[in-house]
């Protein structure tokens, strides 16, 4: 089969291919990510490419483009048969996205870490030993093991690994019987991972008079609280002997190429023999380079982290695990399993400490998992008599509510709407998204608020909110969310198929192109809304209880950080409630993976939160079904549920719009 | 031990609305007709007011229908391309309460007539008879957009009802409701939200309660009727649960869906298991509107005079006394 070299252009990758390769294959092997909301089926347009030069088999939709004398064509579709060079600085390129994107609020939030309870995942233990004689003549193990008990008695199982028992005799004689055991917390189990000398050799300083033998203090422990999001990763450094944050880094899921939901990723690992690995390449590639960045920033080796807990919905942790996950998207969703054990390091394939433990959170169903049981672990809502209710708001929109004696859960299937996908000029909240936007009708005119202050390129999910809410206040939208076309704006238009209203012409501050919302667009939105509200309430009325019984809401996700209330309640997303019982949880599900590295007794109730939640199936129901049309309106059909969005006049010519609370 | 009737008592009503204007009010109805204001569910009179019955209109097409199966051509074979004629017969021969005029000619496949077309055939329908009217547009959404103010132009001050308005285009209708006197009908596919919601949008829109009636789209007997059923039931209960976006009364097309079923167009040759068609076709028609009348439908819309009686009798034995202005 012959090869063709395949230049992608700007960053002059080169990579050889076999005829018959896409261009979307051949730039994953290249390391350029484009992105393919639709995992390669030609459906979703986002994989468009310049061809630069070089002819190709291509197919693209504006082959026929008036005026368009430039070759795009699609990635997925598109087969190498020549040496080819390709553009790809337009192409929707998932760029990584460090601290910069992360709001203030969620990178203090995250800094906090939690005290431990003395039994993290992983520790490092200072044992003192007699040394063996004839009246004590028991193994070099067993008398490690009796020291570690003397310490913590709760060990009562105890192993050790081959590499740790391999340099066990050595360094306890060198040691002269004092050393440091790295003792990993297996849950039923506890094994020693290694073992070092505690006290240093003899100095090369004169010790002082009276000066015992200097030992060394063991240096601290590192390990690592993983978030995998379907479509972000994010990873907290801890020194987990100090309890404090060494650095947070998020970014891209790159799994993102074979699909941006979970289904079409599980659908990508049935219908492509090296699906599952490709899969599990890309999520450890992802994660991989997360740890080395923030491992650098912080002085240290990713070697060195010791331990890692992680927290991830089912279908993530079950393809980070390479573990088939094609019973998850079938009735009746089984996960392959629920309570996992823990394993190594060097197992799963994450760069760390290869014996290091690696802890993954339970998951309760098919779609809800273990960043959700972490998510209720760090909100603490299962230890408190108070009725608490749980929106994990992207994709897979999570809701749990109950109290320390109760808990149910569903997933009302959000959609990635508010994520910026599936939206015209959607984008994650990445540099160049338009974060807050605001429309004032009397001037016409649209202020905004750029991630990174850079040219705006798209609108991410707040800025989206936002905009919903404030087009529907201004009368720019009906209450079904379709344009009025006599509203008094000039930026309403007819696009090439539908109404839409511009947001930045081409050119303002930098934008490549016009920046529009589509009447296709708010439609995503409002059933993204309405699945959430209708989540809301009818996973409430499941239990027999009402939106006013509950005492406190937690709202979270990567889009829940920088939740526009008033925004979410003017569009009848979230429940009209005072602002004073909603909190923002931030990123919960690595808050929890976090604590749960910490401490033993945050992952006994993790695991018990697992086992007790209840998971109501909401698809089934035709309650939730009636609930969700109910919910596309705005802000409801049931004026009554909105008092004051009910009472509140459109802004027509008064001006900026007003919500109050 | 005397027996005492349980007695429901429910905190709201149905909407009383007008249809038609006498010379009085600024028409040319030589009666009106008032729908609605039941304050319990259908036909239990011992518990509450009905001040009400159910009325039938007669439909009639502004297009010879190409299709129709014999006992509707023995019906109306002489009066079909004459909507004046064929109105005339529906009050004066077959009782109807009112008409219920469909401008199929309009649509753009189906004739395409004009809208000042469309307006005369209103105005002529509206000299053969003295019942009120309702007058339906020819479903193509653009069309209607132009058609319906014209329409609604010839026929202002009468206090027609106009259908319909939808969720996504019920502007345009609302307006000339409001502009010239009449009531609009809210449609919605079959959805207790979709209707309240268009409810809500057509109010806004400045229209008073007092100008609606709702209509769920339903098929006939046996393609759908019990989820009709229960929709229509359910909203009867929003209603007399105080919901005032819900408490219109409720209009049903009973004639153009019962007709399209075969169990009402297959000969006894086609068919024989099913018996002598004439029967069965007018009983599927009747069964259907039975049924809705149950629901605590305000308008049946029919199309055989026969099935029309049948229901006629129905009503008598359940109801009061119509109201007359």
């Amino acid at each position: 089969m012959s090869l063709y070299r395949v230049t992608f252009e700007p960053g002059h990758r080169v990579v050889n291919v076999e005829e018959g390769t896409t261009l979307a294959q051949a730039a994953a092997a290249a390391g350029v990510r484009i992105a393919m909301s639709c995992g390669g089926q030609g459906v979703c347009g986002r994989c468009a490419v310049l061809l630069r030069s070089g002819p190709a088999d291509g197919k693209g939709p504006w082959d026929a483009h008036e005026g368009n004398e430039q070759r795009w064509v699609l990635a997925c579709q598109t087969a190498v048969k020549a040496d080819i060079v390709v553009d790809v600085a337009r192409a929707e390129c998932i760029a990584a996205h460090l601290e910069e994107a992360v709001s203030d609020a969620h990178v203090r939030m995250l800094e906090e870490v939690p005290l431990g309870d003395g039994r993290p995942l992983v520790r490092t233990m200072t044992v003192h030993m007699s040394p063996p004689s004839v009246h004590d003549n028991v193994s070099d193990f067993s008398r490690l093991r009796r020291a570690l008990r003397q310490l913590d008695p709760s060990l009562k199982s105890l192993t050790i690994d081959l590499k740790a028992l391999q340099t066990l005799p050595g360094v306890l004689r060198r040691s002269d019987w004092q050393v440091n055991a790295t003792v990993a917390d297996l849950g039923d189990t506890a094994r020693v991972i290694g073992v070092a000398p505690a006290r240093v050799e003899a100095a090369a300083e004169p010790a002082r008079p009276g000066a015992g033998p200097r030992r060394h203090a063991p240096s601290p422990v590192h390990g690592v609280a993983i978030d995998v999001g379907t479509s972000t990763v994010a990873v907290q450094i801890v020194d987990m002997t100090h309890a404090i944050s060494l650095g947070v880094a998020v970014e891209h899921n790159a799994q993102a190429r074979y699909g941006e939901d979970v289904i079409s990723r599980i659908i990508f690992s049935e219908e492509h023999p090296t699906g599952l690995d490709d899969l599990r390449a890309a999520v450890l590639e992802t994660i991989n380079d997360l740890l080395e960045q923030v491992a650098r920033s912080a002085g240290l080796r990713s070697r060195d982290i010791a331990a890692a807990s992680i927290a991830g919905n089912t279908t993530m942790t079950s393809l980070l695990l390479g573990v088939e996950a094609s019973a998850i998207r079938r009735a009746p969703h089984i996960p392959p399993a629920s309570d996992l054990p823990v394993f190594t390091g060097g197992e799963v394939g994450l760069r760390m400490e290869p014996q290091g433990p690696v802890y993954l959170h339970p998951a309760v169903s098919g779609f809800v998992g273990g960043d959700i049981t972490a998510g209720v672990l760090a909100t603490g809502m299962d230890q408190t008599e108070q009725l608490s209710l749980l929106i994990d708001v992207g994709t897979n929109g999570e809701i749990v509510v109950g109290t320390s004696e109760w808990l149910t859960c569903c997933s009302c299937s959000a959609g990635p709407a508010f994520e910026g996908v599936g939206i015209e000029a959607g984008m994650h909240a990445t540099r160049g998204a338009i974060e807050h936007i605001h429309y004032d009708a009397a001037s016409d005119a649209v202020e905004y608020r750029v991630i990174g202050n850079a040219p705006p390129a798209g609108i991410c999910g707040t800025g989206l909110l936002e905009l919903l809410a404030n087009l529907f206040q201004a009368g720019i939208i009906d209450r079904n969310g379709l344009f009025n076309e006599s509203a008094p704006t000039k930026r309403l238009r007819r696009g090439d198929y539908q109404l839409e209203f511009l947001l930045v012409p081409q050119g303002e501050n930098g934008a490549e192109r016009d920046i529009v919302l589509t009447q296709a667009d708010v439609e995503h939105l409002i059933r993204s809304k309405a699945a959430v509200h209708a989540g809301i309430t009818f996973l409430l009325q499941a239990v027999g209880l009402r939106t006013e019984q509950v005492e406190k809401f937690y709202i979270a996700g990567a889009f829940g950080t920088h939740l526009d209330l008033t925004a979410a309640v003017a569009i009848g997303m979230v429940p009209e409630v005072p602002a004073s019982r909603i909190e923002y949880a931030g990123n919960s599900s690595l808050r929890g993976a976090c604590a749960s590295l910490m401490s033993r007794t945050a992952r006994d109730r993790v695991r018990h939160i697992a086992r007790n939640m209840t998971y109501i199936e909401l698809s089934g129901e035709p309650a939730f079904m009636e609930e969700y049309v109910a919910s596309m309106f705005l802000p409801h059909t049931d004026l009554s549920r909105f008092p004051s969005a009910a009472g509140m006049e459109k802004a027509e010519n008064h001006g900026p719009n007003r919500l109050v609370p | 031990m005397p027996f005492e009737m349980p007695k429901e008592k429910w905190r709201g009503a149905v909407t009383q609305v007008k249809i038609g204007a006498t010379a009085a009010e600024g028409g040319t109805r030589s009666r009106t007709i008032t729908v609605g204001g039941e304050a319990t569910l259908p036909f239990l009179d011992f518990e509450a007011a009905i001040p009400n019955r159910p009325v039938i209109a007669l439909e009639v097409l502004d297009v010879a229908p190409a299709d129709w199966p014999e006992p509707l051509m023995e019906a109306y074979g002489d009066v079909l391309g004459d909507p004046a004629a064929w109105a005339h017969k529906c009050v004066e021969e077959y009782g109807a309460d009112m008409v219920c005029l469909r401008l199929q000619s309009a649509h753009p496949d189906h004739g395409d007539s004009s809208p000042a077309q469309c307006a005369e055939t209103v105005r002529k329908v509206l000299e053969a008879v003295g019942v009120p009217l309702i007058i339906w547009g020819c479903g193509d959404r653009d069309k209607d957009n132009n058609v319906m103010p014209e329409v609604s132009q010839a026929a202002a001050k009468e206090r027609c009802c106009l259908g319909s308005a939808v969720q996504d285009n019920y502007k345009t209708i609302a307006a000339c409701a409001m502009a010239d006197g009449h009531v609009v009908i809210n449609e919605a596919p079959l959805d207790i939200n979709i209707q309240k919601q268009v409810n809500i949008l057509v109010t806004e829109m400045g229209v008073k309660p007092e100008d609606i009636i709702m209509y769920q789209v339903t098929g006939g007997l046996g393609y759908g009727v019990e989820y009709a059923y229960t929709i229509m039931e359910r909203t009867r209960l929003a209603a007399l649960g105080g919901d005032k976006m819900l408490s219109m009364p409720m209009l049903a097309i009973v004639g153009s869906e019962t007709w399209r079923a075969k169990e009402a167009r297959l000969t006894e040759e086609e068919a024989p298991q099913w018996g002598r068609r004439h029967e069965r076709a007018i009983l599927w028609e009747a069964v259907t509107a039975e049924l809705f009348l149950h629901a605590g439908t305000d308008i049946l819309v029919m199309w055989h005079p026969e099935a029309a009686k049948l229901i006629r009798e129905s009503i008598l034995v359940y109801s009061t006394p119509i109201s007359e202005s």
